[in-house]
């Protein structure tokens, strides 16, 4: 009797313990979000959380342009820079909107320019900041929208406020942003400008 | 009594063994033991040959080919004896090689895969196995088998040679586009990061999309065809450096010299034409750089010293006239 009690308890013991395991279902890949309630990535929403402490880490962590230029140059992929600089023009010949700077003490040969509006194109935000990883994303497309729409932060909340116009040009820009260069360009997307 | 005794002993069996029938549980031990190894740290210790598997898509390909020529060079210069095997694209068939790797006591696999999802088998058995499997070029769609995965970036080197095309273009135009194996992941993610630039400026249009399956003879038919129904393109853009030359000479032949085409890879074919004012640029993928890395992971990793991460993305390099003389057999050299 004894020994048939002890059968029946070990019996329950398995079947409960077994109960997590044993009732699994299948989800097909691309359905999770139906069981986890998490729908698709949303880039926007994920860069519009992120963007105070994305822009205060660049900030905090920038680099002196001129500095940079006259010492190791731009890092790859992109660097954390902040300086002041005069303002040459406001750039609006293309669909990507610029404002072409000179910053003083660099005399080299690159052309210097601060994205200000219409299309913004690189991953430099994105890719000068630490707090977010690829690791973090799904795959390299999520990986890759989270920076165009960072880019897009920086034209909400840092540019479009600024309403810039031709006025600008002669003018002295005060900067914060992420560096990239190439083939003797270097192109800044902000986070932030103050012009004066 | 004694028969009681029985039957209760029968259905507790019969109990157990259906809950233990189910894979799911054995799959789970198996998870846990996993976990528990990685937490302690523990390396796979390989298949105890000092021989590395190469195993790649068809060498037809070139940029297939560098992968096993580097995997050869860098693997007999660590001390390794190195096996090349093409696997065609064919899952089946990625996984009989992988078989005979195990079979073979492969010390590590190197692998450009068959498919995100298809390959996870293959990389399972390895992995249960203890052969560590670095995945170079491609990405699976499961973290915690590979060793590392080494990825190219497609995503910013499509969008990156995008915009170089579109400042070619000059912000304006009608364009088509040929896309890759339409299976493929690559295939998407190139498309979608062309696109995520492009489709910023509204007057560049698409009138074309076919998918010419990442085929140069394919992009030839398909690009001539395209020309007689939508003469007004001015722009293609292209998957890979393959479909890119198809283009080319289609354009060529029918004498248009002015349609700008952009691909993705970095062969040198490309960097002929790009140099010839053909084509606009390219992507590199660091395929040499990639394959390198990961016969030096791998050798590493059987001394001992797991990489730091699992999945690294190697950035694509846009290759244009501007830099296209840094560009020789997948190497950029700056």
């Amino acid at each position: 009797m004894k020994k048939r009690t002890s059968l029946i308890a070990v019996s329950a013991l398995i079947a409960v313990s077994l109960t997590g395991c044993g009732f699994v279902k299948v989800v097909p890949i691309g359905e999770e979000g139906q069981y986890t309630g998490k729908t698709t990535f949303d880039s926007g929403a994920e860069s519009s959380s992120d963007w105070t402490s994305v822009s205060e880490e660049i900030t905090n962590t920038a680099t002196d342009l001129t500095e940079l230029l006259n010492g190791d140059g731009i890092a790859s992929p992109a660097s954390a820079v902040s300086g002041k600089a005069t303002i040459v023009e406001f750039n609006t010949e293309t669909p990507k909107h610029y404002l072409l700077v000179t910053v003083e003490g660099y005399t080299g040969d690159e052309e210097i320019r601060i994205q200000a509006g219409g299309v913004y194109s690189g991953t430099a935000i994105r890719d000068a900041q630490t707090l977010k990883a690829f690791e973090d994303f799904t795959n390299q497309t999520e990986w890759s929208q989270y920076a165009k729409s960072l880019n897009g932060e920086a034209d909400t909340q840092v540019v479009a406020p600024l309403a810039l116009d031709d006025s600008v040009a002669g003018k002295t820009v005060t900067f914060a942003g992420a560096a990239a260069e190439s083939t003797g360009k270097v192109t800044i997307t902000p986070v932030s400008l103050t012009i004066e | 009594m004694k028969s009681k005794k029985v039957l209760a002993g029968l259905m507790t069996a019969a109990m157990v063994s259906s809950m233990f029938a189910g894979a799911v549980f054995a799959d789970e031990t198996e998870a846990a033991t996993e976990a528990a190894a990685e937490a302690a740290g523990e390396l796979l210790p390989g298949g105890g040959s000092k021989i590395i598997y190469c195993i790649t898509p068809s060498t037809s390909n070139v940029y297939f080919k560098t992968v096993q020529d580097l995997a050869t060079s860098t693997g007999e210069e660590l001390g390794y004896e190195v096996k090349c095997f093409s696997h065609d694209d064919d899952a089946a068939a990625q996984l009989e090689l992988f078989e005979a790797a195990i079979a073979d006591g492969a010390a590590a696999i190197v692998c450009d895969n068959a498919g995100a999802d298809a390959s996870v088998e293959a990389v399972q058995k390895a992995y249960d196995a203890g052969i560590p499997t670095f995945l170079v070029d491609r990405e699976i769609n499961q973290s915690g088998l590979a060793a590392a995965q080494l990825v190219a970036d497609n995503a910013q080197g499509a969008a990156a040679i995008a915009e170089a095309w579109v400042e070619a273009m000059n912000y304006e135009g009608k364009y088509a586009e040929l896309l890759g194996l339409e299976t493929d992941t690559n295939c998407q993610v190139r498309s979608e990061n062309f696109h995520s630039v492009i489709d910023e400026y509204p007057d560049l249009e698409m009138v074309a999309q076919q998918s010419a399956n990442w085929d140069q003879t394919e992009a030839y038919s398909k690009t001539e065809a395209i020309l007689q129904s939508n003469p007004e393109i001015t722009g293609i853009i292209c998957g890979n450096d393959t479909m890119a030359c198809g283009a080319v000479q289609a354009c060529l032949d029918a004498g248009r010299d002015d349609i700008k085409i952009i691909g993705v890879d970095g062969s040198d074919d490309a960097a002929a034409y790009i140099k010839s004012g053909n084509m606009v640029g390219t992507a590199l993928q660091q395929i040499a750089l990639i394959t390198q890395t990961a016969v030096e992971e791998a050798d590493a990793y059987l001394n001992g010293t797991a990489p730091a991460e699992e999945k690294q993305l190697i950035p694509c390099v846009a290759v244009t006239a501007e830099n296209v003389d840094k560009l020789a057999g997948f190497v950029y050299t700056e």
